[in-house]
């Protein structure tokens, strides 16, 4: 009922001071597929995958690993990868509306109260760590990528960290994580690698 | 005809409900049958109610899916607060150039920029996130049926997304959001809605206790939704594949009553028709 009075008041307040801005664009759709052109494809080098696995590199397949399907071509395996990639960082995909955004007006521009309990997010990252939180987010990738039908494949570190990033605590910027994406769409849109799939 | 499953009333006991502010902040009403027996509680012609049933005791969350006038209530706050910040920002931004010309005198770190607000960029976070209910596991359940813990929770009348099985704990939540596939249904006010032991696996197995048999009831119908986003940053998956009503392709949501509707429609008199798959309401799939 307070939240309702407080809607109500909000509402008031809206058709008074702003009436230009379009409520419609409070919820997005989710985002359009992305489209690459050949040459931007070409562009992006195919990362190495090809190394002789050791039993410890086997023992570690669980953090290290990359996506392929095939038939697939590389705006899907981006946007995929990307769907993905929110889902299991916890980002707003599919409503469009950013939480980091919706934290940053609240603790930059005062927005408590009205937003307060909205934004007050149940994440409780300093128990939950940032060692398990990197671990939830290798499980969801596998998760959402498994849904979609890609293959899974063990990789050696090094090469494992040449397109692909970790997140716990602080997020990736967001160039650095489109290139990454790039490279493992490359990967997960080229030829069916050789070595043997994991189960997902 | 509704088989009755549960012998011996289970509603389950809130185990603090006699305590001041009880409930946990986004937990749901919980009715106790004992409560309801005495007329302390009643069913509400206002209010909506929703029965769970389940073998051992479960946590989860049901998300309200917001309807027309919530959907505007929304967008009138975000634009409200948009503005707010969009008036605040030239202010802002003249604190920065202030701050950043004395950084530079004194050779400090320069302050950043603020971000200036506009329609794209600017959140008050996902609307669907605004509405759950937890239910479940701080609640201790009736010692009367062992076999079957129950929740009766008075819910505000709407349609609900099931989010998967999520506990709220003192560290937090844990458990496994059904972002990728799950169910949704009506809940009407005035009426129990009997959901039975379909969460969290998805099996089709209604019937209300004798003591809620003679309030109006009715089985939920149950329809595929699609994706939901990960608001709390858990693990993500989808709920399990249920003849009749949710599959998959790849993952696609499919909505198998849709589809079955669809065929119907399109050839009363078929028995046996070629069916093309629906995707489910919600978020595309």
């Amino acid at each position: 009922m307070r939240n309702f009075h407080l809607s109500v008041a909000i509402a008031a307040i809206c058709l008074t001071i702003l009436p230009s801005v379009g409520f419609a664009q409070a919820i997005k759709p989710p985002p359009p597929m992305r489209a690459f052109s050949a040459e931007e494809v070409a562009a992006v080098a195919m990362p190495d995958t090809a190394f002789a696995a050791t039993p410890d590199d086997i023992k570690t397949y669980d953090k290290y690993f990359y996506f392929h399907r095939d038939g697939t071509d590389f705006d899907t395996a981006f946007n995929d990868l990307s769907e993905c990639d929110a889902l299991a960082s916890g980002l707003s995909y599919y409503a469009r509306q950013d939480p980091l955004m919706a934290n940053y007006y609240v603790t930059q521009y005062g927005l408590a109260g009205a937003l307060g309990a909205v934004i007050a997010s149940p994440i409780d990252d300093a128990i939950l760590g940032s060692t398990e939180r990197r671990k939830i987010r290798r499980l969801n990738m596998r998760n959402c990528m498994g849904y979609k039908g890609y293959d899974r494949y063990g990789l050696e570190r090094e090469r494992w960290q040449a397109f692909h990033f970790e997140e716990g605590f602080n997020r990736v910027d967001d160039d650095k994580r489109t290139a990454y994406l790039m490279k493992q769409a490359r990967v997960a849109s080229g030829p069916k690698p050789t070595a043997e799939v994991l189960i997902r | 005809m509704i088989r009755m499953v549960t012998p011996a009333l289970a509603f389950v006991a809130v185990a603090v409900s006699s305590i001041a502010c009880a409930k946990p902040a986004g937990y749901a009403d919980t009715i106790q049958e004992r409560d309801l027996l005495s007329g302390k509680e009643k069913i509400e012609p206002e209010s909506g109610y929703v029965y769970i049933r389940s073998p051992i005791p479960q946590g989860g969350v049901l998300l309200l899916l917001p309807d027309e006038a919530a959907i505007a209530r929304y967008e009138a706050e975000w634009a409200a607060a948009l503005a707010v910040v969009q008036q605040k920002y030239p202010a802002k931004l003249e604190d920065w150039e202030f701050r950043t010309r004395l950084a530079h005198g004194k050779g400090q770190k320069l302050p950043e920029k603020p971000i200036e607000p506009t329609p794209e960029n600017f959140s008050i976070g996902p609307i669907e996130e605004r509405n759950p209910v937890f239910y479940g596991l701080h609640i201790s359940a009736s010692t009367e049926s062992p076999q079957s813990y129950s929740y009766l929770l008075r819910v505000e009348p709407g349609r609900y997304a099931y989010y998967g099985p999520i506990s709220k704990g003192r560290d937090g939540l844990s458990g496994t959001c059904y972002c990728m596939g799950t169910v949704s249904f009506e809940v009407k006010a005035g009426r129990i809605t009997d959901t039975g032991k379909f969460f969290p696996g998805g099996m089709l197995a209604f019937g209300l206790p004798v003591s809620l048999q003679s309030y109006p009831n009715e089985q939920a119908d149950f329809r595929a939704h699609g994706k939901l986003d990960n608001f709390f940053g858990l693990a993500i998956g989808r709920m399990p594949r249920v003849a009749g009503i949710l599959a998959y392709d790849r993952d696609k949501v499919i909505d198998l009553k849709a589809q079955a509707e669809a065929a119907a429609a399109a050839t009363p008199d078929a028995g046996a028709v070629e069916t093309t798959p629906v995707a489910a309401t919600g978020t595309e799939g």
